[in-house]
């Protein structure tokens, strides 16, 4: 149903189609119309000359999830670090919802009314969780806010110049949004919606062709007076005038220093202007800040670029020791651990990260158009966490915390985003959300090397099992014995194989040397081995020490089955010059039907030293992550 | 080149589990019997009047790395 009236300052006609409105700004000379119960008109301030949106203009149409929606009115608020807007709109079933956009995000909420008492505005700080509903909200920034304008039809009776105290926030889950906004009685007006992808928001109403400065005229830098030639958009608060280096907030109808770079200008890898694709979506560098933490003493450097796209909306790209991380704002609870450790687990949202560093940087160089006031010398407290690729990182600034969430930007990946013929730096070390590449050498060797640990293992038992070793003869030798060679009792052996003869002797700082000849039949050799006994021990200036043995064993073939004889033959020396014989007597025994299984375990090592590569390569790479 | 580099992995470990089998039941790399037998009579360096004594006696190169004392 629609009414029309008079707009009592300038007499201009206006029209409210929707029943619920309080408030609308008059079409032609910007004043705020309001009308009580019996449809009184009253008039209120007027509306400043407002920033436009890169998105959204009243009275346009636009599809959010489908859905089709009108914008009927608007409320613009200005805060600390800059402004967003309130969109009023009416879906075409007739609901009204509000509509935020901030700092290129959305926001579309409702007000709701909370049962239970909500904590005053005094005793709330950033990244606190309280109940709200049946919710859980987490606060990420509060501030006080002023309403510097609106336009066309808008449900709330709002008084253009008054201030307000807000929180903004986010469920625990990340999926919803709050606004409070505090009046002078204290109690909050509560705002309950969800954050809105950017994809599924769409406006028919943006105007290419508007003016994309906010003034619709040349921006003068208030410090020197020269011109603004940057890039703007709606959405940006402040830019940074590229002869004096003043960084200038524009808020309302004027430019004001706020700040200003000093010395020389740092190198960046990216001009302002340059385009970068990432996931097929082209961004546009808006602005670059240098940051500096001081850790230890050292002072550790690293530049972000602000990125933008019309469809995506604002991204940042970090770049630390030639390395590059792409992030953005994720709304997800939580609570940087009190007393961190070293890889800590934390769960933010569905993933576990792990805690890497926590510490202080300083804003020192700011370049371009940002969406937000950005002060050189401010300082940001941040948490660091990873689960590489992917990282958070979650900042306290003043009275705002965020949280950003974002990945870990391969070389080649950056080689591709960037635009062709730029120099970019290469990567010094490791960096923290660094995956690890697997080698290509060394890929899918573990899956060789398991097959070889199967069939060598396989073979090996399969030798012990047929490993059935028989005694053929056991001698007890004489010193006498061995020095004029001995020959053993006569034995058969049955086929051909491998033999082993286990000797033992009672040697004690002395030591034992036997050969041994196998003899046929026909008192001829036809193999031969030999073995060693020793064993030496004694204490020098770091204690006690032994080594050697009083064992041995030996092995080797026969190939022809038959009676055979063990012909045994020894020399000894003791001390450590060439001392006498002890003339030890040694126990010997020869066995045939002997496998050595053992030989498996060659190859298997091989294999396990192959299927290790990967891992140790990778333990080494964490290593130097973490070291 | 990392297939050929896998390609030779697996080439080294067949040749070596082929060796661990000729090794562990064959005993490939265990002394093997001497191509033509000696007599105990005639294979000895310093011959002897003795019965016994006759093929290890007299060599000089036995007693391992502890012959010249520890």
């Amino acid at each position: 149903m629609e009414r029309k009236f008079q707009c009592p300052s300038c007499g201009a006609g206006n029209i409210v189609t929707n029943p619920g409105i309080l408030m609308k700004i008059c079409d032609y000379c910007k004043t705020a119309i309001y009308w009580d119960k019996d449809s009184a008109l009253r008039v209120g301030s007027k509306s400043m000359d407002l920033p436009q949106s890169p998105r959204f203009k009243t009275g346009g149409v636009g599809k959010l999830q489908g859905r089709i929606f009108k914008i009927l009115g608007r409320l613009t608020y200005e805060h600390e670090s800059g402004f967003w807007h309130e969109w009023f709109i009416e879906f075409d079933d007739g609901s009204l919802k509000w509509l935020t956009e901030d700092e290129g995000e959305l926001f579309i909420e409702t007000p709701i009314k909370v049962k239970q008492e909500l904590p005053l505005f005094d005793k709330l700080r950033p990244g606190m969780q309280f109940q709200l509903g049946n919710n859980t909200g987490i606060v990420e920034e509060l501030g006080e806010a002023r309403v510097i304008g609106g336009e066309g039809q808008i449900p709330r009776d709002v008084e253009i110049g008054e201030t307000y105290s807000y929180v903004d926030g986010t469920s625990t889950d990340g999926k919803h949004s709050f606004g409070l906004e505090y009046d002078s009685s204290g109690a909050p007006e509560v705002f309950w919606g969800r954050i809105v992808n950017l994809k599924n928001a769409k406006a028919k109403s943006f105007n290419k062709d508007a003016p994309e400065s906010k003034y619709g005229e040349t921006i003068h830098c208030a410090n020197c007076g020269k011109p603004y030639e940057g890039r703007l958009l709606g959405s940006t608060k402040s830019v940074t005038c590229a002869s004096c280096g003043s960084i200038l907030e524009l808020s309302e109808a004027q430019t004001k220093v706020i700040g200003s770079n000093s010395g020389a200008a740092p190198p960046f890898t990216f001009e302002i202007g340059t385009p970068l694709i990432f996931n097929k979506i082209q961004y546009e560098v808006m602005g670059r800040m240098l940051y500096d933490q001081l850790d230890e003493g050292l002072h550790y450097f690293s530049r972000e670029y602000i990125l933008y796209s019309p469809s995506a909306g604002y991204r940042r790209l970090v770049e630390e020791n030639g390395h590059f991380l792409l992030g953005g704002v994720g709304h997800v609870a939580f609570t940087p651990p009190m007393k961190p450790k070293k890889k800590q687990r934390v769960k933010i949202g569905d993933k576990t990260y792990k805690w890497f560093e926590s510490g202080k940087v300083e804003l020192v160089w700011v370049e371009g158009a940002l969406p937000w006031r950005a002060g050189i010398g401010e300082t940001t407290r941040f948490t660091h966490l990873i689960n590489p690729p992917e990282f958070v990182e979650y900042e306290i600034t003043g009275t705002e915390a965020e949280l950003f969430k974002g990945r870990y930007v391969e070389p080649q990946e950056m080689s591709v985003a960037a635009p062709k013929f730029t120099t970019l730096p290469q990567p010094c070390g490791i960096h923290s959300a660094q995956p690890y590449t697997p080698s290509k050498w060394l890929k899918g060797l573990w899956k060789i090397a398991l097959v070889f640990i199967v069939v060598n293992s396989a073979l090996g038992l399969y030798t012990c099992a047929v490993n059935n070793p028989r005694t053929l003869v056991t001698e007890h030798v004489t010193a006498d014995n061995y020095k004029n060679e001995y020959l053993s009792k006569l034995f058969r052996i049955e086929k051909p194989g491998i033999l082993r003869i286990f000797g033992s002797a009672p040697v004690y700082n002395s030591w034992l040397a036997l050969s041994f000849a196998l003899v046929d039949s026909d008192d001829k050799v036809v193999s031969e081995t030999d073995g060693e006994l020793s064993f030496y021990s004694g204490r020098d200036s770091e204690g006690n020490w032994s080594e050697g043995s009083k064992n041995f064993s030996t092995e080797f073939l026969v190939k022809k089955p038959g009676d055979y004889k063990l012909l045994i033959y020894g020399i000894g020396g003791s001390g450590d010059k060439a001392g006498p014989a002890r003339d030890e007597a040694a126990d010997i025994t020869l066995q045939s039907g002997v496998s050595l299984a053992w030989y498996f375990w060659i190859p298997i090592v091989f294999a396990i030293i192959l299927a290790l590569l990967q891992p140790i390569k990778k333990m080494l790479f964490e290593s130097k992550r973490w070291g | 080149m990392s297939r050929l580099f896998k390609v030779l992995v697996f080439g080294f470990l067949t040749t070596a589990t082929i060796f661990a089998f000729g090794g562990a039941l064959y005993g490939w790399f265990l002394p093997q019997p001497l191509a033509k037998p000696v007599s105990i009579r005639e294979g000895s360096a310093h011959p002897t009047r003795m019965g016994h004594g006759l093929y290890f006696f007299g060599r000089t190169h036995y007693g391992g790395g502890y012959a010249g004392g520890k």
